[in-house]
Parts: C-alpha cells; structure tokens; sequence
C-alpha cells in the first residue's frame, strides 16, 4: 500500500560533482563520440567551459547517493509493490547547459502521488520521483523527473 | 560554440535525420557500468529467466540516451530545454531500433525560437517501444 502522506518528503540530499571522465564515458556507452563530450579541449576551444553533460547523465545519481539503492529503497520507502512496478517515464528539464567540472547539490524527493484507471478497470497508482539540481550559486539548473507506475 | 541551425528550414511534420542502432547486450552492460542502473534484471540472464522473462532487457534510458543523439546533432549539445521520454514496450538484445523525431509546433519570438519535437524510438518489427516530446531553444541566425 503505498503511503500517500509521502507526497512531498525529502529522501536524499547529496553532491553531484560532473567529471569529465564520466561524462566521455556516458556519452561513449550512449554510441555517442561527439568531442563536445568527450574530448575537455575541443570542448573549450569551441568555445564551451569545458565537455557538455549529456541530457540524460543526471540518471548517474547512484554513484552519488548515500543509499545502497536508491530506487529499490525509495520504493520500500513509499510502500510501493518493485514486483507490479515499473518505471513508466522519465523527464529532464533543463534552466541552463551544465558542463564537466562543475559541482551540483542534488536534493530527492517524492512529487505527486495520484491514481488513474486502466482499460480493465483497475486502478494504477503513480508516483513521481523528482530530483532538483543547484549550483555553487545555488540557482536550480535543472529538474529530473521519474515517473514510477504500482500496477493493481 | 555550435552553429546553430536555422528553425525557418524546418516545417511543421518535418523529421530530423534518424538515427539507428541494434542494441548488444555489451551495449547494455556499458550503460549499467557508465549511469549506475545494477537492476538484475539488465544483466543477469540467469535472474531474468526466473522471473519468466526470455532473457536480459535493455534499460529505458538507454535507447531514451540514444534517441537524444538525434536532437542534439541537429541543435548541438545545449539547446534542449525540456527532455520527455515514456516506456512504452520492452527491448531485447539485438532488437534494432531507429530513433526519430518530428516538429510538432514552432514558435518564434524576436530573435529566439521553440521548437518542439515528437520523439519514438521503433523497433525492426514495427513495435514503438518509446515515445516522448522534447522543446528546442534556438537563436535565429541572420542572414
């Protein structure tokens, strides 16, 4: 059963250094070997502070994170059933580019807990996972959102 | 920086260049190694039969990462604003996929433009295993 009262709570705060070793090999594992992310001085001379992070590389928050797994141990947390669960979709929302070398403070939380309907009639319950990343300046540059599905 | 492309080159219902991929299962446990997703069920074969599935399957935002390569070859690597993605049908080892893009809606403001796309990732059989939106922030080149 999941725990509705959860909507809102922190689970994690944590460091989210970008490390340009990181990024090459994220973009690389993506089939990607535009030098803009993997190669620092290309990456400058176009002008760029340094490697661009790839869209997606904020979905590298397990290296980070303090619990041993995140996404397991949020669903025991919120009471979700991991065996008729699935993660459903997944949303980056970007303020501005981030790039290698800088270092972000990540905050996790769980948004909106609400229930739809499906076809055969039951209920499904779905559940955000919102990740918020700040910079040194503490300016929120970018939102991840996870959208997890508990299927009746 | 990245030349921008011009948004007047594109029309409503134009597709950007697709890109294509089979996805291996190495290509799978690079991902786990490089994004942190240890789920068994991506790299254990042995654990995903005995939970009654054929075999390993490719995590969403694997084929969701690769269908952003579309995008930002297009836009370059700091135009995207917003990144939607939804899981919609399972990926198999050696399942070929072909990741696209189309514009929905355009808008222009001064001198800056948004762009937003339709975005599916469709297998060799024709199932649509993804399916999402993305919005584009441009600067309008002078000519």
């Amino acid at each position: 059963m999941i725990d509705k009262s959860m909507s809102g709570k922190i689970i994690a705060e944590f460091d989210f250094p970008i490390v340009a070793t990181k990024v090459k090999e994220f973009s690389l594992a993506l089939k990607n070997p535009d030098p803009l992310y993997t190669d620092e001085a290309h990456a400058i001379s176009c002008g760029y502070p340094s490697t661009v992070m790839p869209i997606t590389f904020p979905v590298t928050f397990p290296f980070h994170i303090k619990m041993k797994d995140a996404v397991m141990d949020s669903m025991k947390l919120l009471g979700m059933n991991e065996k008729t669960s699935v993660h459903g979709e997944a949303t980056f929302e970007y303020k501005r580019p981030v790039f290698s070398n800088e270092s972000l403070k990540a905050v996790m939380k769980v948004g909106k807990i609400f229930e739809k309907s499906q076809n055969s009639g039951k209920t499904m319950t779905l559940v955000e996972i919102i990740y918020e990343y700040f910079d040194k300046d503490n300016e929120k540059v970018l939102i991840f959102t996870n959208l997890f599905i508990e299927k009746s | 920086m990245k030349n921008l492309p011009n948004p007047n080159d594109l029309e409503i219902g134009d597709e950007l260049p697709n890109y294509k991929t089979t996805i291996s299962r190495t290509d799978i446990v690079k991902y786990a190694g490089a994004g942190g997703d240890f789920n068994p069920l991506h790299h254990d074969e042995e654990f995903a039969k005995s939970v009654g599935l054929p075999s390993i399957f490719a995590m969403g935002l694997l084929h969701g990462g690769f269908l952003t390569k579309v995008l930002t070859d297009w836009a370059g690597p700091t135009s995207v604003k917003r990144y939607k993605i939804r899981f919609i049908d399972t990926v198999w080892p050696n399942d070929e996929l072909s990741c696209h893009a189309a514009l929905k809606s355009k808008e222009i403001h001064n001198s800056r433009s948004l762009l937003s796309f339709d975005l599916s990732v469709i297998t060799q059989d024709g199932r649509r295993v993804l399916a999402g939106e993305a919005d584009i922030e441009l600067t309008l080149q002078e000519n």
